[in-house]
């Protein structure tokens, strides 16, 4: 088989590596990005209830 | 502490459990699996790999569920699941393919080749980012939706061919060892180890495609609030 000998190590860590920082950035991304709207959410209900008042 | 604080927070909690069950099974699937026979450590990419990929194909069975309750059912929310399905799909198609070329350079001696399930697995990949792209340069509307939704059970057409791509053409790409007519080729203990990462990685992709529909559905009441404010200001 092709690669006998080579150091698998690399390899692994690569694969591994990327999928925990493209799940983790995506993860992170819409934590974030719910927190924020959230906020803009409550400031959106504030201001509606101010403008019925 | 109001209820969307505190469903934001259990939502957490959950991402937090299944960040850690996805960590144990890489744990085990790096250091307590055997080595393979002939491929020997490289192998364990098999355990990533692999997950990613029934990751990615279930995500767009379950587009074609959403895009069918939209066509037959026109419930709303359903666009919004599709959505967030689409984008889940993508990032574990795409998590599949750059496993799949860092597990090819050892043992077929090349990062890509034009191999039919390495190409069909492409094209998924590009059908779900089209199917973003065509979502998010249209106007939102029943129109947008039902094109959408066409798009989406042409995707999910993709995962059967992927799958009997090493069946119907000559490939470099190992036939199907796992899901077979006669039972899994592999080792109890390998089996159990690829399992268990299935099992990670599907519910890994369950909190990020929940965080991602909410998130979706508030960027929506979003827009319906400033329509409103600037229909009150007309």
């Amino acid at each position: 088989m092709f690669g006998e000998g080579m150091d698998p190590v690399p390899f692994i860590s690569a694969a591994y590596g990327i999928a925990a920082v493209t799940l983790a950035t995506y993860a992170v991304w819409q934590v974030k990005l719910r927190q924020r709207l959230r906020l803009l959410e409550q400031a959106a209900r504030s201001s509606t209830k101010r403008s019925h008042t | 502490m109001s209820t969307a604080v505190q469903q934001d927070r259990r939502n957490l909690f959950f991402g937090i459990g299944s960040a850690l069950l996805l960590l144990l099974a890489w744990f085990w699937a790096i250091y307590m699996a055997p080595p393979e026979q002939h491929q020997g450590e490289v192998y364990r990419i098999i355990y990533l790999h692999v997950p990613a990929a029934f990751t990615a194909f279930f995500s767009a069975a379950l587009l074609m569920v959403f895009s069918l309750i939209t066509l037959f059912m026109r419930r709303p929310s359903a666009g919004l699941w599709a959505q967030a399905t689409a984008e889940i799909g993508l990032i574990y198609t795409l998590i599949t393919l750059a496993t799949g070329s860092i597990w090819g350079r050892p043992t077929w001696g090349v990062w890509w080749t034009w191999d039919a399930r390495l190409t069909t697995t492409l094209i998924l990949a590009l059908l779900y980012a089209g199917y973003l792209i065509f979502h998010s340069s249209l106007a939102p509307g029943p129109q947008r939706d039902r094109i959408a939704a066409a798009l989406g059970i042409i995707i999910a057409l993709d995962v059967p061919v992927i799958y009997q791509s090493v069946n119907w053409w000559r490939t470099l790409h190992q036939p199907q060892s796992i899901v077979r007519v006669g039972g899994s080729t592999m080792a109890p203990e390998m089996l159990m180890t690829l399992l268990f990462g299935f099992l990670a990685c599907l519910c890994v992709a369950g909190w990020l495609l929940h965080l991602r529909f909410g998130n979706l559905k508030l960027q929506q009441l979003l827009e319906e609030y400033s329509y409103d404010a600037q229909s009150q200001g007309e």
